[in-house]
């Protein structure tokens, strides 16, 4: 308790203290900056002058350059624009006949740029030298204090020759040169350095520059937007260092080094603490380690400060018995550590001090006084926080202050204190207020200038209170007490925002008022319910807005409506139980139904009334809040009127509000009331539709069987009522504009004739409803016309479409009415009107007339083909249609009427499909050949008079017609000769086509040839290469394939072709064909395992007479037999096993003479004549890939499994060997992609597939992997020759550049294996110290080979022995090996971060 | 020149390969076990590793073997007394190889009374049955105790319960749920493991054999009939269309569908035998039947 006294004396006393002495020292401060602000504006305002002045320097050399380039007539103008200083220095670069003036020489000097400032941001060589160097480098030198990169690049930058034709010029030129503050823009590379380094402000020339920056590329723009290397090894290794350095000494002083005791421990912290203080100054004062310093001293305090604390607080170093002695050590070390890392005014010295500080405390804390060092770390975050500024600080205070109080209360009760005793309630509950107190003062009493610090407040504000509820939920003993908790916390909150202090920030002052309103209106339901809730609420609300009006204080105003509009959601979500109940009942619930319309006219009160009548004070968020407030009206009035109105009249209730909101809309111009009545029209229309229709179970179902349906009275009243009221509605509509109006209106008058076509469904039996609306269609139509309404004529094809489709129904083909047929009833009925209705359509002079009257005639035809269907015998269909057809043909031609034609088309082929499906197959020859030959006959005689004339498809019209014809007579002899012989008599049935087409020159005919060829083709590979049979003592299969493959090469000669596609090789289809049976022969015929080599031979041979016959087709025809011999091996040789007595594998004997032949076929093609072949496909790369394709799949498996990896890794190397040789960039992807799948495998296989318990260590996976590495990395110099010969002889395609960079594929293959295997063979203990001592082997590697990616996966491997620890080892180690390991990591990083600091000029070289 | 003189070497050399391809006194099979093993191979390697993220406990694999077990044993038919003799006996053999197993399982050997079951297969959590087409064709019991230990060390390698995890994870199965478990075929255990599995399996189970006392040659002399036996039970396609069909639905059935060469096998045993020095002049031990019968009816 003593130490609770003393931390409230600390606070009571300290904090005023601390806030009063914040002030005047934030008034001088404020008083500083003022000054500094006018020198600025002095500054800038002379700037501006200066720039004025050279502005006008300039314009004037521009006018005199014009004036000389106009006086030399060859001189083109275009190249000398005036305006812009860009051109002018292009054209002073470039050589002119004019003699350089004295006056374009500072011209020439403003425009360059810095050259020496290159190296600083590109590792590209120097840039040629500049005359203008000598001017830039002083003015960069002399620009600012922090000079130490500039300095560096001055003195490893060449020395700027002067240049013969541009004597250098003279400082005077440029005035202000010599001074970089002076220009307006930011200094561009200073975002890419560390913050560590000291910062440059670089002279830049951006406004004079003559020319746009290069394009940067995209490993560029990474490395500018993401340093890896800067951050990680310059800046933030140092700090995980300290981090894991003061972390690991923590642990080792509690649980550590028994035997020297707890003073033993306290002496050795000091110690270590001393050390990392001391060095850390030592190193500060040195510029290139300052980081490192830095965080060392930080690291030191945070040591001192844990060492101090734990001389009372930690059992394993209690050295101390007196709390207060101890508190006020603490407060000395505070206070201490506070006063010196401020010297340094860096955020990261002090803030680290503290993040250690915090974290140190707690690891070890004990009991609630222990937290006693939090809350003096939070005291002195905020009086720094006060002084520097610093409130980024200040979020991290309290977020390190709740949470290690809540990290306190965890370790106690992992589950939260809910239920259990708490003795420490009020103890923790006082430091916990006191935090927030704290907090809460510096947030009020702090005077904030720049945005940026506002929104830093802001977060703070808000963290302190979240986290204040969330740690005293977790700790909550006493529900009961949230309402008044809740309730005291949101006054306090609203009465700190009301304070003069808060309400001179007016971020402030509407940040803590809103949340002390939020937090008044959540403690409501802590202890009210039901109605009360929105009860009192709403009277808030109200409040709140009647408050806001009154004083015009928007920020109560708003709040008023948000709270009402919460609260009418509130509403409406209770009346959720009305919908509910009309799941399953129609019980009328007239007072809820009374309460929402009620509320319903308040929220309409709100939205509308108060709204208008001060519409100054509603801006636009406010006039959104009031158009909610008319939403949530009308949600509530839906509810209400369904609540009262039930069963059918639910929809009327519904119509009239819809009339309401459209009377609305109109009389107050109001687009949300339209939207309203819209969505109210939508929930009308379903209403009728699910409920007033009164539909049938079946209602289609007693249509189309024509059963009469029962009659329904209310349906009677309501649906006329509801149509009448879309009509109305329409109306009503009518003086609103707009587009959604007008679709509303139209939909309106849909939805009524809608319901008086589904009232004459329901109520009239079948062919009456179709009568009744066809009438209705007259009606629609002729009302259409008179009134030229296009929304009725929407409405009568809609309506003749309908009556059409039902005149189907089959119901008709069997009823009669009075002795006449309802099918020529409706039928006729139908087919009259809809000529009738295209008869007047036709003569409107709409162009859209035209179509719909054809459509109109089609939809005539169809029923009068439909009529004839179902009365003329099955046998002669055909022949009716096929006299319809012509019929139509000659009459469309005569009247030129194109449909009548195209219903022609559509007959005839109804016809052929009527004759091969139905006439084919009958006994009768009568019936089977009359009509075949008949309508053969009609289809060639009316083939060219089948289009109205000029028809732009009358030629493919006639074609269509003689190959219906052909194709008509081929099914009557497909149908009637035997089977091994259609093959051949279709073959010759082809090349007699193609004779008389020689005789004749009949265009179609030799189309129909390759048909019938092709047939003849499929016929003999179907059916005749399995045919056993004889014929003739002689093999019929060999006989009618010969015929065949005869025929086929007589086509390939002799058949028509248009010469452009014989110029393109089409004939060879044929040849195509022919090859394809010798192949097929030949996989007959020979061993399966001799196949895949017949084939290559076969191929092989084709390769080469194609080179003979020059013919193409044959080399592709080579390389399909090729492939195919590849295919092959995978389904014989590769799986086929040695006999006994063999000594070499037929594997490979089998397999690799293949891959003998592709090299060669491959070979050939890269010289002479072939290469142009072989540039036209891709197919010598495919061979060649082909062939390595064979060894490589020999060696899988011929090679035992966990080898197979070393073996691919060997041929990689040979890969990589022949790539360098031959100089053929396929070898290399092959080897690209081997290395693939090398390291696919071995992590698939050899590291995550081998053996659960026959580890066989270093003689095992380990070795094969590690020498699968080795012969990767074996490959690396070669990489780097290729790499070499890539830059001079860059890829010609994007595939190719892909493989520019060998080196890294090779570098990241291996490393991903080892990676993989440490991680997974190895013992856990060891793998962070072998990635560890991997990623150091890396970034040495990278280093020496000038690698960035090289150095950057070491630093990655580093980075993830951190997060390892991060995430596991600190959770999983036990004591000892985790202090170690933390300790050593720590040191390693920190050795690695001063390694890079001390070679940093050569790593950004490099970048 | 130089042209035509590579063209003639590469003639030559192809006409070679295709004239000894061509007198093969063996008409080798058409099949895609190739691309199939491979790709079983490939499957197997990359399901590894969430494997052994996902490892499932014994107990469990237990349980689910058990089920398992249960629900195949229901579907055989009512075993004959000669059928539980010889089901003892398979019981006694494999008792003595499992006990030289690395995961101590209890480990359950049941008979497939069906002499056109040529085959055997293993369920996670120690059940192993055996089919009586099989066990015809075996003429020792060094032999027996051979594919006994080869089927054990399916399991003790994890061979079986990792592809339970894969068929439930392919085909969403709860294996908390006996109706989910019994939607696995008993085809899947018959289908056989990836080619290293296979190879494992024959590794080790030639070890746990030699180990509870029997001759590493029982192994050989079995593999050696597998070899023989294949070469007669291949059924040989005689026309390209042939061929095609067989590929498509694999004609090769039952043991040599499932398991990789045998001359392959027969190749590794014998190198296993000379790289850990099994002995291998010790006598095999003739299958005693009758005795089991006779002391089953004791």
């Amino acid at each position: 308790m003593e130490s609770l006294a003393l931390l409230a004396v600390v606070f009571l006393v300290g904090i005023p203290t601390i806030s009063l002495v914040a002030l005047v020292r934030t008034g001088r401060l404020r008083k500083l900056l003022d000054e500094q602000y006018s020198e600025h504006l002095r500054d800038v305002s002379d700037l501006k002058q200066e720039i004025a002045a050279l502005h006008s320097a300039l314009m004037r050399v521009s006018k005199q350059v014009d004036q000389r380039a106009g006086a030399i007539p060859d001189a083109p103008a275009a190249e000398i624009p005036v305006a812009k200083p860009v051109p002018v220095a292009t054209v002073a670069e470039k050589p002119t006949p004019i003699p350089a003036p004295p006056v374009a020489e500072p011209v020439q000097a403003i425009v360059a740029p810095p050259p020496t400032l290159h190296p600083l941001i590109t590792p590209q060589p120097v840039a040629p030298p500049r005359p203008v160097a000598p001017l830039v480098t002083p003015a960069v030198t002399s620009s600012t204090s922090e000079t130490q990169q500039v300095e560096h690049v001055a003195s490893t930058a060449p020395p700027a020759p002067i240049a013969p034709k541009t004597p250098e010029p003279k400082g005077e030129a440029v005035p202000g040169a010599s001074r970089p503050v002076a220009v307006p823009v930011p200094p561009r590379p200073v975002e890419q350095l560390p913050r560590v380094s000291a910062r440059t402000t670089v002279a830049n020339y951006e406004p004079f520059k003559s020319v746009a920056p290069p394009r940067k590329s995209l490993a560029e723009r990474l490395r500018a937007t993401l340093p890896l290397e800067e951050v990680l090894g310059m800046n933030l290794f140092a700090k995980f260092g300290i981090i894991l350095l003061v972390t690991g000494f923590a642990l080792l002083g509690r649980v550590a080094l028994v035997a020297i005791g707890a003073g033993g421990r306290v002496a050795l912290l000091y110690a270590a603490a001393a050390t990392l203080l001391g060095g850390g100054i030592w190193l500060e004062r040195k510029e290139r380690y300052r980081l490192v310093g830095r965080t060392g001293i930080g690291g030191g305090w945070a040591l001192l400060f844990f060492t101090t604390y734990a001389m009372h607080h930690v059992a394993a170093m209690q050295v101390m018995n007196s709390e207060v002695l101890n508190c006020a050590l603490l407060l000395g070390v505070a206070i201490a550590m506070v006063a010196h890392t401020l010297r340094y005014q860096s955020q990261l010295v002090t803030g680290l001090a503290f993040l250690l500080a915090f974290s140190t405390v707690a690891i070890s804390q004990d009991t609630v006084y222990a937290l006693a060092a939090g809350a003096i770390l939070a005291v002195g975050i905020v009086a720094i926080s006060l002084r520097m500024g610093w409130y980024e600080l200040e979020v991290f205070g309290i977020l390190a202050s709740y949470l290690n109080h809540l990290y306190w209360l965890y370790k106690i009760y992992p589950e939260g204190v809910a239920g259990h005793p708490f003795p420490q309630f009020w103890p923790s509950t006082i430091i916990l207020l006191l935090y927030w107190l704290t907090f809460r003062i510096s947030y009020v009493a702090r005077g904030v200038r720049a945005m940026r610090d506002e929104h830093v407040s802001t977060v703070a504000a808000l963290v302190n209170t979240g986290l204040l509820l969330a740690v005293m939920k977790f700790q909550s003993t006493h529900p009961e007490l949230t309402f008044y908790a809740l309730l005291a916390l949101g006054a306090l909150e609203f009465f700190f925002g009301q304070l003069p202090a808060t309400r001179r920030r007016r971020s402030a002052f509407i940040l803590l008022t809103v949340l002390g309103t939020i937090l008044m209106f959540a403690a409501v339901p802590f202890k009210f319910t039901g109605n009360n809730i929105a009860l009192l609420w709403m009277i808030a609300a109200e409040v709140l807005l009647v408050a806001g009006i009154v004083q015009s204080e928007v920020v109560f105003r708003r709040l008023g409506l948000l709270t009402g509009l919460f609260t009418g959601l509130l509403i409406a979500y209770e009346a959720k139980h009305i919908i509910e109940l009309r799941q399953y009942s129609e019980l009328p619930l007239t007072q809820d139904g009374i309460l929402l319309l009620t509320c319903s006219a308040c929220f309409y009160f709100n939205a509308h009334f108060i709204r208008k009548k001060w519409n100054d004070l509603f801006d636009t968020l406010d006039g959104r809040l009031a158009t909610a407030h008319s939403y949530i009206g009308g949600v509530t009035a839906f509810i209400g009127a369904w609540g009262i109105f039930t069963h059918d009249w639910t929809a009327v209730a519904w119509a009239v509000l819809m009339i309401a909101a459209a009377v609305g809309a109109r009389r107050l111009a109001n687009e949300h009331l339209f939207w309203q009545g819209s969505l109210l029209a939508a929930a009308t229309l379903c209403r009728t539709l699910i409920s007033n229709c009164h539909f049938p179970a079946d209602a289609l179902g007693d249509f189309m069987s024509g059963a009469i349906l029962h009659h329904v009275a209310s349906r009677i009243i309501t649906l006329p009522i509801i149509a009448a009221a879309f009509y109305l509605s329409a109306y009503i509509l009518l003086k609103v504009s707009g587009e959604p109006a007008r679709a509303l209106r139209m939909l309106s008058a849909w939805t009524g004739t809608a319901f008086l076509f589904l009232l004459a469904g329901l109520e009239l039996q079948a062919q009456w409803a179709v009568l009744a609306w066809l009438l209705l269609v007259v009606f629609l139509v002729e009302a259409a016309r008179r009134y030229e309404s296009n929304t009725l004529t929407l409405q009568a094809h809609t309506l003749s479409l309908v009556s059409l489709l039902a005149g189907f129904n089959p119901v008709f083909l069997t009823s009669r009415w009075h002795g006449i047929p309802l099918l020529l009833l409706v039928c006729g009925a139908n087919a009259l009107v809809l000529y009738w209705i295209a008869y007047r359509i036709g003569r409107a002079t709409q162009p859209a007339s035209f179509q719909i009257r054809a459509l109109y005639t089609w939809g005539a035809s169809a029923m009068c083909t439909y009529l004839l269907w179902k009365q003329v015998p099955e046998d002669w269909t055909a022949l009716v249609w096929m006299l319809l057809a012509v019929g139509l043909a000659l009459i469309g031609r005569r009247i030129k009427l194109g449909s009548l034609c195209h219903q022609e088309h559509v007959l005839a082929l109804l016809v052929a499909a009527q004759l091969v499906t139905v006439n084919r197959d009958l006994h009768s020859a009568k019936a089977r050949y009359i009509p075949f030959i008949t309508c053969a006959a009609a289809l060639y005689a009316i083939s060219r008079l089948c289009t109205v004339r000029d028809a732009s498809y009358q030629r493919f019209a006639a074609w269509i017609h003689t190959w219906a014809a052909t194709a008509l007579l081929a099914t009557l002899a497909w149908h009637g000769a035997p089977q091994p012989w259609i093959a051949p008599i279709l073959a010759v049935f082809a090349l007699a086509l193609a004779i008389v087409d020689q005789l004749f020159e009949v265009e179609e005919l030799p189309g129909q040839a390759h048909l019938l060829a092709a047939l003849a083709v499929i016929q003999a590979v179907s059916l005749n290469i399995y045919n056993t049979e004889k014929w003739l003592n002689l093999d019929l299969r060999l006989i009618t394939v010969s015929v065949v493959v005869l025929v086929l090469y007589a086509l390939a000669r002799w058949v028509r072709i248009p010469q452009a596609l014989r110029d393109r090789d089409f004939h060879h289809v044929y040849s195509w064909v022919g090859s394809f049976l010798a192949a097929w022969m030949l996989w007959s015929e020979l061993q399966p395992v001799a196949v895949a080599v017949g084939l290559a031979m076969f191929g092989l041979v084709l390769f080469e007479w194609g080179g003979v016959q020059q013919q193409r087709q044959l080399r592709l025809q080579s390389y399909v037999a090729l492939t195919a011999a590849f295919i092959r091996i995978f389904f014989v040789n590769l799986t086929a096993a040695p006999l006994p007595g063999e000594t070499i594998s037929p594997r490979i004997y089998t397999v690799l003479p293949l891959a003998l032949i592709y090299f060669f076929v491959w070979a050939q093609l890269q010289s002479g004549r072939d290469k142009l072949e072989a540039e036209r496909l891709p197919m010598g790369n495919i061979l060649a890939y082909f062939g390595t394709g064979c060894i490589t799949a020999v060696l899988y498996f011929q090679t035992r499994a966990e080898w197979i990896v070393v073996a691919w890794a060997v041929l990689v190397l040979v890969l990589m060997l022949a790539e360098w040789v031959l100089k053929q960039r396929v070898f290399l992807q092959q080897a690209a992609l081997l290395t693939v799948g090398i390291v696919t495998r071995g992590l698939a296989h050899n590291i995550f597939g081998g053996s659960y318990f026959t580890s066989e260590g270093w003689r095992g996976n380990f070795s094969v992997l590690s020498l699968t590495a080795v012969l990767l990395f074996a490959a690396l110099p070669i990489a780097f020759q290729l790499r070499k010969r890539y830059l001079a002889q860059p890829a010609s395609s994007r595939l190719e550049r892909l493989f520019d960079y060998p080196e890294q594929l090779l570098f990241f293959a291996p490393i991903v294996l080892v990676t993989a295997m440490i991680a997974v063979k190895m013992t856990p203990g060891m793998i962070t110290l072998s990635l560890a001592v991997e990623g150091v082997l890396v970034i040495l590697l990278g280093l020496v080979l000038s690698q960035r990616t090289y150095r950057l996966t070491g630093l990655l491997l580093l980075l993830v022995c951190v997060g390892k620890i991060v995430a596991r080892d600190a959770w999983r180690l036990i004591d000892r090996d985790r202090y170690i390991t933390f300790i050593v990591l720590g040191g390693g990083l920190t050795l690695v971060s001063m390694l890079y600091n001390k070679y940093r000029e050569s790593v950004r070289r490099l970048l | 020149m130089k042209r035509a003189l590579a063209f003639i070497f590469v003639l030559v050399v192809g006409a070679g390969a295709l004239y000894f391809a061509q007198h093969r006194t063996r008409t080798d099979a058409v099949s895609s076990n190739a691309v199939v093993n491979m790709a079983a191979d490939w499957q197997r390697d990359i399901s590894r590793a969430p494997m052994r993220v996902s490892r499932i406990s014994d107990d469990e694999e237990t349980r689910i073997g058990d089920e398992l077990a249960a629900q195949y044993i229901t579907a055989q038919p009512v075993q004959t007394p000669e059928a539980q003799a010889l089901e003892r006996y398979i019981r006694q053999v494999g008792g003595r190889v499992a006990a030289h197993a690395k995961r101590k399982l209890a480990y359950q050997f049941h008979l497939i009374p069906n002499a056109d079951f040529i085959n055997a297969f293993a369920l996670p959590g120690g059940h192993v049955f055996i089919g009586q087409g099989l066990l015809d064709q075996i003429t020792s019991e060094d032999g027996l105790a051979f594919v006994l230990g080869h089927e054990i060390e399916h399991i003790d390698h994890y061979h079986a319960v990792e592809r339970v995890q894969v068929e439930a994870r392919l085909k969403h199965l709860n294996l908390d749920i006996v109706a989910a478990i019994a939607q696995i075929p008993m085809s899947l255990w018959q289908a056989g493991y990836s080619k290293d599995e296979e190879f494992e399996a024959d590794r080790e189970g030639l070890h746990a054999a030699v180990a509870a006392g029997y001759s590493a040659q029982g192994a050989v002399k079995l593999l050696e009939r597998f070899t023989k036996l294949h070469r007669e039970y291949v059924i040989h396609a005689e026309t390209p269309t042939e061929e095609l069909s067989q590929v498509a639905i694999d004609g090769l059935q039952g043991y040599f569908r499932s398991h990789p060469l045998s001359s392959e096998r027969h190749a590794q045993a014998q190198e296993v035998i000379a790289r850990d020095h099994l002995a291998t002049n010790q006598p095999l031990k003739p299958f005693h039947l009758e005795y089991e019968v006779t002391s089953g009816a004791k």
